[in-house]
């Protein structure tokens, strides 16, 4: 019998920062951290967990784009500029907009994008697990994980062409 | 490289430079989390959400409730036990019957209840015409109509007890 409490103080924070990374809402990342560890109850049991941190980052990156996803899609059903408003909540304090924009631009498209290809793209780039690392956690093969990643990063380029066609000229860092 | 290739190599840098930003955004303290809730294993919004549920069960429950009891109702309207003037000495007994809607302005008194009526019927029938005078929205307090009532009640209690 695992100890959760131990493991919950063990990799709260961990699972704090993924999930706020993505939802960028306090309350909205707080959920998702129960959410996380509530789902690792059930899929462990009293299987024995080798390594505690890839598997519960991979299981908070997938419940946040979850989450992520079906409140765009909510948002969707009434107007598409509310979405963009309430999206933008609480992003990234003290940096410029127009970075918060881009930002903003890769997370809505992350939602639209097949889940393993979103999980994928921000397990590896964002989180900068290496591909084996993801193919492992995913349980597929290397090549399998290329192949999403090259998809993702595909439909992002596209989404920040369509949305910033002025993408030549980068904002001053 | 081609023009083709070169889009992509700049596309990409942004998606790089973007994940870069993300990484490097501030992200709050960790608040500590309140203890898992492994006995519910629900998630604090599940359960706002079901206490919302509960509540919006038990309004439509007592809805349904007040609905039935107003429908069994005993027929008949609120004269002539009880009568019903404005201060104009107008008749306002049937605009105060249990189906008629139309306000009546002016201070409202009963002004007599036949005693041949039984107790728990006047009771009744006291009840629903306080209630109606309130929907009716009368310059008359409820409190009013309920003290003239209780007295007129009291008139009669007396002769009820004798019938039993």
């Amino acid at each position: 019998m695992h100890d959760w409490q131990h493991i919950a103080e063990l990799y709260g924070p961990l699972v704090w920062r993924v999930a706020y990374r993505i939802l960028q809402n306090q309350e909205e990342a707080a959920d998702c951290h129960q959410e996380v560890f509530v789902d690792a109850m059930r899929r462990t049991g009293n299987l024995a967990v080798e390594n505690w941190a890839p598997f519960l980052r991979w299981l908070t990156v997938r419940r946040a784009l979850d989450r992520l996803r079906s409140k765009n899609r909510r948002f969707n059903r009434f107007d598409s500029k509310h979405h963009v408003e309430e999206i933008s909540v609480e992003s990234v304090p003290g940096s410029d907009a127009e970075w918060n924009e881009l930002i903003d631009i890769v997370r809505r498209e992350l939602t639209n994008i097949p889940a393993s290809q979103a999980q994928v793209f921000w397990l590896h780039c964002i989180e900068e697990i290496s591909i084996s690392d993801v193919a492992s956690q995913l349980d597929v093969t290397e090549n399998h994980v290329r192949v999403l990643l090259y998809r993702s990063r595909e439909r992002l380029r596209a989404a920040l062409k369509r949305n910033h066609p002025s993408l030549t000229e980068r904002p001053k860092k | 490289m081609n023009d083709d290739d070169s889009t992509k190599y700049d596309s990409e840098d942004w998606l790089d430079d973007i994940a870069a930003k993300i990484r490097s955004s501030k992200i709050p303290a960790y608040p500590g989390l309140p203890a898992l809730d492994t006995r519910s294993q629900r998630t604090p919004k599940f359960r706002q959400h079901r206490i919302v549920a509960a509540s919006c069960c038990l309004a439509m429950l007592s809805v349904i409730a007040i609905t039935v009891v107003w429908w069994n109702r005993p027929a008949g309207k609120i004269g002539p036990e009880a009568k019903i003037t404005a201060s104009d000495g107008d008749d306002k007994t049937d605009a105060a019957a249990p189906m008629v809607l139309r306000p009546i302005e002016g201070p409202v008194q009963i002004i007599s209840i036949n005693p041949a009526a039984e107790f728990t019927r006047m009771t009744g029938r006291l009840d629903r015409l306080s209630n109606r005078l309130n929907q009716l929205e009368m310059q008359v307090s409820v409190a009013e109509v309920q003290s003239e009532a209780a007295s007129l009640l009291a008139q009669y209690a007396p002769n009820q007890n004798t019938e039993r």
